[in-house]
């Protein structure tokens, strides 16, 4: 600021310190002198500030449902978005801070509704009146993140460690541990990760992204990482089952949790049939479907 | 009128989810430089129209990292070598280290071209192809250090965190080649701060450049996955067949979805660049003479797949030097004729190639560092040889070539010992609005909001210098 008006002095009456009108109306009281950062901590978390529990409400809501209620998490002002639900949503800040600020109560409350049950099932009557499901007609599809991703992979083909705790890892090849303990570079984020939009660990980050680039599908195709868990599953499914349908059933068992379609289980045999080290092939497309990829 | 796409297709336009809601902008957005429309949905890299007529289309960015000399190079100084060994009457200005009297060039200047610019012998081809290209004089920087000066001149902040030139490029024009990435970075190993230097920050992460470490020789140590160890394309195909049948099947089922339709779209892409990618890096493919005219090292191969890169389509290219930072010379000045060697070379080479196939035209060429050095003596009892410079961010030099720059010329001038830009001088954010320019792109209204406000490449500064475009 080098205008003339910021260099000018005027005489103005020097206020005391205290919280913004907006988030607290009543009660507001002058921030004590020498104390005014433990005031501003405790003006931030004050049961009466109805901002923060909405804010902490919709970053809740948000990793539930794919979006927040307000979809500016980290702007509640006159810029950001308005919500689509405000009674809802606070209902929830004010139960959440009625039951001690619980996280644990707030997941459950959220996970028990209906919308969170509903299926990402396809209504075109809905979709005409709102194509952004602002309305929570149905369920928003989304990408696994990267370690989600990564440990689902790992848990299909039987190879997560699920040890807890302990220091952080590079994800080499011999770590088939959660993603969790990933050991997180600042300066060179793991390949993989970095492909799968995990946020640059040296900004904030409101809400991860969801690209979908082809350099994904190359690690998809070609990466040692998705052909040594295909292999892994391939000697699972036949582990597991005899005949070529049976396997087939299993596959879709371990990635998918349901039975193959009868459509499904053709073009699968028909892919199996063409070669005899088509297995691994076939459990890294299901690997890499859209089904598998995407939560719904 | 007045499109209003709903948010849902917004946010799928950019194919990232939702990282850019409740932007105050966007429900106005048309379909010009980094607007979000629905008709980039599923494709952010599809191309899209500039805000007004481009004089260039693509980017080379030739970074010469660790700060080049301007006066051994492209700022002749008389005075300088008449003084030399003498103190500098107006005082040292502020450097990084402990400063003493003037040093000449070791290097004699020669008239260069029909223009009669005079270029630093070290420089005996870029010389040559001197018509081609604008000299500015008078650059200057903020901070004579490196990591704020790389991070300035990349991402137009001092600090980490905002995104890089071709991050923006890419954002505000997509690319050309949906079976390339938009922006390619190529350095044997890293330059000093390493990936933040092109990191997308909080655009989009598709817009990050692609980083490829062009010590490596092979397409295969080049790109990471492009090739299959053991499944032959024909295999490859059938499985990516398979997948689609499965992927539609579900979208069958599911409903129409364009993030679906997306993924579907990014298999067979990524199928392509197997193609197409390698072939692009593989350099042994050209021809031994246009081979030997760029060098067998590993800036001469950068340059030379930045070539090949542009000519496939590819929005925005840079090439760093080196691993680290090589046109660091406190020591001694001597070294920049040995650095000079591998880069004059391939320089002269790539403008020859892109003016033999008019590609010239539509191409800028970017070629400088981050800073520049001192005219004085570095005295600073760190080095060992008394004969090097410190960095200087009072000025510099930074040349530009093809893309609607006017050639045979040279733009802004250092006081007379090249300490300092005294007459029009250029700040890296005037760098940039030019460059944005010259892209059609104007840099005030190529905006992203990110937490609260809008950002752009020139933050709240930059100036186009109008006077180097023809």
């Amino acid at each position: 600021m080098s205008g003339s008006a910021a260099i000018r002095t005027t005489r103005v009456k020097r206020l005391p310190r205290t919280f913004w009108q907006s988030c607290l109306r009543r009660n507001r009281k002058p921030f004590a002198r020498g104390k005014e950062r433990l005031a501003l901590a405790e003006a931030i978390a004050s049961p009466v500030n109805p901002l923060t529990a909405r804010v902490m409400v919709n970053r809740v809501w948000q990793q539930h449902f794919g979006y927040g209620l307000v979809r500016t998490p980290s702007n509640f002002g006159a810029q950001g978005d308005r919500p689509s639900h405000p009674e809802l949503l606070d209902y929830l800040a004010g139960r959440f801070v009625r039951e001690g600020w619980s996280l644990k109560k707030l997941h459950r409350e959220m996970m028990l509704t209906a919308a969170y049950g509903l299926s990402d099932a396809p209504s075109p009557r809905n979709y005409a009146e709102d194509p952004d499901n602002r309305l929570l007609w149905r369920y928003n599809r989304r990408r696994l993140d990267a370690e989600s991703l990564r440990d689902s992979i790992l848990y299909v083909s039987g190879k997560l460690d699920l040890q807890a705790g302990g220091p952080a890892v590079r994800l080499d090849k011999e770590n088939n541990r959660r993603t969790v303990y990933a050991y997180i570079s600042r300066r060179q984020l793991d390949p993989m990760l970095a492909l799968f939009d995990f946020p640059n660990p040296n900004n904030t980050s409101e809400q991860r992204l969801q690209t979908t680039v082809p350099l994904q599908k190359l690690f998809f195709m070609n990466s040692p990482f998705a052909i040594d868990q295909s292999t892994a599953l391939a000697a699972r499914v036949a582990a597991s089952a005899s005949s070529d349908d049976q396997r087939i059933t299993a596959t879709y068992h371990f990635v998918l949790q349901r039975d193959p379609t009868a459509e499904e289980r053709r073009l699968a045999h028909e892919f199996i049939s063409r070669n005899a080290g088509a297995w691994p092939a076939y459990t890294q497309v299901l690997l890499s479907s859209n089904e598998f990829t995407y939560l719904n | 009128m007045t499109f209003k796409p709903s948010r849902r297709q917004i946010l799928r336009t950019m194919g990232t989810g939702f990282g850019m809601a409740g932007l105050a902008g966007i429900l106005s957005a048309s379909k010009t430089a980094g607007s979000m429309t629905p008709s980039g949905a599923s494709a952010p890299m599809a191309p899209k129209a500039p805000h007004f007529a481009a004089s260039a289309k693509h980017v080379i960015f030739l970074f010469l990292n660790g700060g080049p000399s301007q006066v051994d190079t492209f700022d002749p100084k008389p005075m300088l070598q008449k003084y030399s060994g003498q103190p500098i009457p107006s005082g040292n200005l502020q450097s990084e280290r402990k400063t003493g009297n003037l040093l000449g060039s070791p290097f004699a200047f020669r008239r260069c071209g029909q223009s009669g610019i005079e270029i630093s012998e070290i420089f005996p081809k870029l010389g040559d192809a001197i018509d081609d290209v604008c000299v500015i004089r008078s650059m200057y920087t903020e901070i004579p250090n490196h990591e704020p000066s790389l991070f300035l001149m990349n991402c137009g902040h001092r600090v980490p965190g905002r995104p890089s030139m071709g991050s923006w490029l890419t954002y505000g024009l997509g690319s050309e080649n949906q079976n390339l990435p938009g922006f390619v970075v190529l350095c044997p190993g890293y330059p000093v701060v390493g990936a933040q230097l092109w990191s997308s920050t909080f655009l989009p992460a598709i817009y990050q450049g692609t980083y490829i470490p062009n010590s490596e020789k092979t397409p295969d140590k080049l790109i990471n996955y492009i090739r299959n160890p053991s499944t032959p394309l024909p295999e490859q195909r059938r499985a990516l067949d398979l997948l689609r049948q499965l992927n539609l099947i579900e979208e069958k089922r599911t409903g129409e979805d364009s993030q679906l339709e997306s993924s579907i779209q990014a298999a067979e892409i990524a199928y392509r660049m197997q193609s197409e990618a390698p072939e692009v890096f593989d350099i042994a493919k050209e021809p031994e003479a246009i081979r030997a005219r760029y060098g067998d090292h590993d800036f001469g191969r950068g340059c030379l797949m930045a070539r090949r890169l542009v000519e496939r389509g590819v929005r925005m290219v840079q090439v760093y030097y080196g691993n680290g930072q090589p046109w660091d010379n406190h020591d001694d000045i001597l070294i920049h004729r040995k650095l000079a060697q591998d880069a004059d070379g391939p320089i002269a080479a790539l403008l020859a190639d892109l003016k033999a196939s008019g590609l010239l035209k539509e191409t800028l060429v970017i070629i400088g560092g981050e800073f520049g050095r001192t005219p004085v003596m570095e005295v600073s009892g760190l080095v060992k040889v008394q004969n090097g410079r410190d960095h200087n961010s009072h000025g510099f030099s930074t040349l530009l070539a093809g893309g609607g720059v006017k050639g045979g010329t040279t733009y802004g001038n250092t006081d007379e010992f090249g300490f300092k830009a005294v007459e029009n001088p250029v700040h890296i954010h005037d760098l940039h609005a030019t460059v944005l320019h010259a892209l059609g792109m104007d840099h005030t209204r190529l905006t992203y909001r990110y937490s609260g406000r809008d950002f752009r490449l020139t933050d709240v500064a930059g100036n186009v210098v109008h006077d180097i475009l023809a």
